[in-house]
């Protein structure tokens, strides 16, 4: 497992687009984050009140774009050798289809994690800089820190929400194999849910479209303020996106075992 | 009610009840016979009951559930029932990204233009044909989400009084049907173009799908100022065309603050822009 994990890593860190999908993932990120942190009007806070508007979140606003990059690259990472052929070669040298198609998955996830490691930390160091110009300082009941056990608890979570999306990526694209097709498929399954969302007026609906997407239930994980009153607690939401990214890979694995590559 | 909260992307309408009192209602010149009153509005099930209104001497008072006074409210079903296209346009762009880089992976494109030698014909008739068929697509699908959609809406209290009959011959109408399939067309020459430029499948998908799909969930948490300029300046913004009534702030749909013609154009000229960057780089590069 270890020289399989080893061989697709080297596959994924030498191919020039893995670096630039990454640093777009991180750029998506930070920018978006910043971007709202400079244009955004946060209501007053009163002393002694909790504050209505979660600066946490609003840092990190910029998932929803960098995920699409991370899909991006997990969604390449699968494909692009059925496009090349070279999924023959990896087949020889790693006969267990399982064990490829894991060691994969695997360097996949830890490449999109990495990046969440780094957009992350520079979104929240970003946020909190422009917040703080701003006048949304801690003495007016405004803080952003990756210290404050909920905002850790949001970055640590962020990075594990980029991780999953990578896996449902890899997942669905074993199992589909079109590069083009895939990514469709995923960006439609991030994307449509919250979509369809905004778009129902039947408040039952609405928190059941919020609960199931992958992509709102999982970003619950980012939440620091009025935590009673999201659809799904913080870690349950994160588990919603897992049990999603779990049924794709296996999917995907079940696919790449039993279908002809 | 609109939400429009900072940790929600969503709106939703909820039904209040509020009443209203009117005292010292007076009737100038002359009148025969007693004050008539009707209940107007929708007959939704899962509303609370509708209103009542009593009378006592000159004092009137009103209860209810939903808009008092003239003007309809921002709500419009005819954006409402044409939004679905939105998910229609999220299958059409593989179909279009994938007619020009398809090519490529099978070197198809080495006998196309083998065959026609001139490159901006070529893509000229590629970006004819997929604008063509997205269009005629959409246009057959806005009718039928339209023809299908009104009797719904009515149905469920979007009529007169309370509502404005709609009808295919009226402007705004037929531009908001019209209109959607033009955008469905201009979105497909986009994809084509961005994929000409791009040429891988994936690459080209992700750009189209941030353009169109991302500045929507970027707009949310901003300022009205802020989320408008964001709309206008993509191709989101091009969703303005499918809205029958004036432009509004009060909706989650970001495009709403747009005019339809800003909104449409905004999308042609992304398309127009894309393909002759397109064409201008299909003449240099080697296929």
């Amino acid at each position: 497992m270890t020289r399989a994990l080893h061989a697709e890593w080297t596959k994924l860190r030498t191919v020039p687009s893995t670096g630039w999908l990454l640093l777009g993932t991180m750029a998506a990120k930070v920018g978006v984050g910043a971007a709202i942190a400079g244009a955004i009007h946060l209501p007053a806070c009163r002393p002694g009140a909790a504050c209505p508007a979660d600066i946490t979140r609003l840092a990190l606003y910029g998932t929803r774009d960098g995920q699409v990059t991370v899909a991006v690259l997990a969604v390449l990472a699968v494909t692009s050798e059925y496009a090349t052929g070279l999924v023959h070669l990896t087949l020889a040298a790693t006969p267990g289809r399982y064990q490829a198609f894991g060691a994969k998955a695997a360097a996949t996830v830890l490449a999109a994690a990495a990046a969440g490691v780094g957009a992350v930390t520079a979104a929240v160091a970003v946020g909190a800089w422009i917040f703080a110009e701003r006048g949304y300082t801690p003495s007016r009941g405004y803080g952003l820190s990756l210290t404050d056990p909920a905002t850790l608890r949001a970055g640590v979570g962020t990075v594990i929400y980029f991780g999953l999306v990578a896996l449902l990526a890899a997942g669905i694209a074993a199992a589909v194999r079109g590069g083009a097709a895939a990514l469709s498929t995923v960006l439609a399954l991030l994307f449509a849910f919250p979509l369809a969302a905004a778009l129902v007026t039947d408040a039952t609906w609405q928190r059941r479209l919020h609960q199931w997407s992958p992509t709102d239930a999982g970003l619950n994980i980012q939440a620091t303020t009025g935590l009673a009153h999201l659809p799904l607690t913080p870690w349950t939401g994160l588990a919603v996106l897992a049990a999603w990214a779990a049924a794709a890979a296996v999917l995907g694995a079940l696919v790449f075992r039993y279908r002809d590559a | 009610m609109i939400k429009k909260t900072l940790s929600a992307t969503s709106a939703g309408e909820t039904a209040t009840t509020t009443r209203a009192t009117f005292d010292h209602v007076r009737v100038t010149g002359a009148t025969a016979g007693t004050w008539v009153g009707e209940t107007i509005g929708h007959t939704n099930v899962k509303l609370p009951a509708l209103g009542s209104s009593t009378q006592a001497g000159r004092v009137f008072t009103v209860t209810g559930s939903g808009t008092i006074g003239s003007g309809e409210g921002p709500d419009d079903p005819i954006q409402n029932s044409l939004f679905g296209l939105f998910f229609g346009v999220l299958v059409l762009i593989p179909v279009a990204v994938l007619f020009m880089t398809s090519e490529y992976r099978r070197p198809l494109i080495l006998a196309t233009f083998g065959a026609s030698p001139r490159r901006r014909r070529v893509l000229a008739a590629k970006a004819a044909v997929i604008g063509a068929a997205s269009f005629g697509t959409g246009l057959a699908a806005a009718l039928a989400t339209y023809l299908v959609a009104r009797p719904l809406f009515q149905a469920r209290g979007f009529r007169p009084p309370a509502f404005a009959y709609t009808s295919l011959d009226q402007p705004a109408v037929l531009r908001a049907v019209v209109g959607s399939a033009v955008l469905v067309g201009a979105l497909g020459v986009l994809s084509l173009a961005v994929a000409a430029l791009v040429r891988r499948g994936a690459a080209t998908i992700a750009i189209v799908i941030a353009l169109f799909v991302l500045p929507v969930f970027v707009a949310a948490p901003l300022r009205l100022t802020a989320a408008r300029w964001l709309v206008a300046l993509t191709p989101a913004g091009g969703l303005a065309v499918q809205r029958t009534k004036p432009p509004t702030g009060t909706l989650a749909e970001p495009w709403s603050m747009l005019s339809p013609w800003l909104g449409l154009g905004v999308v042609c000229g992304y398309a127009a822009v894309a393909l002759v960057l397109a064409m201008w780089r299909v003449e240099r590069r080697d296929a």
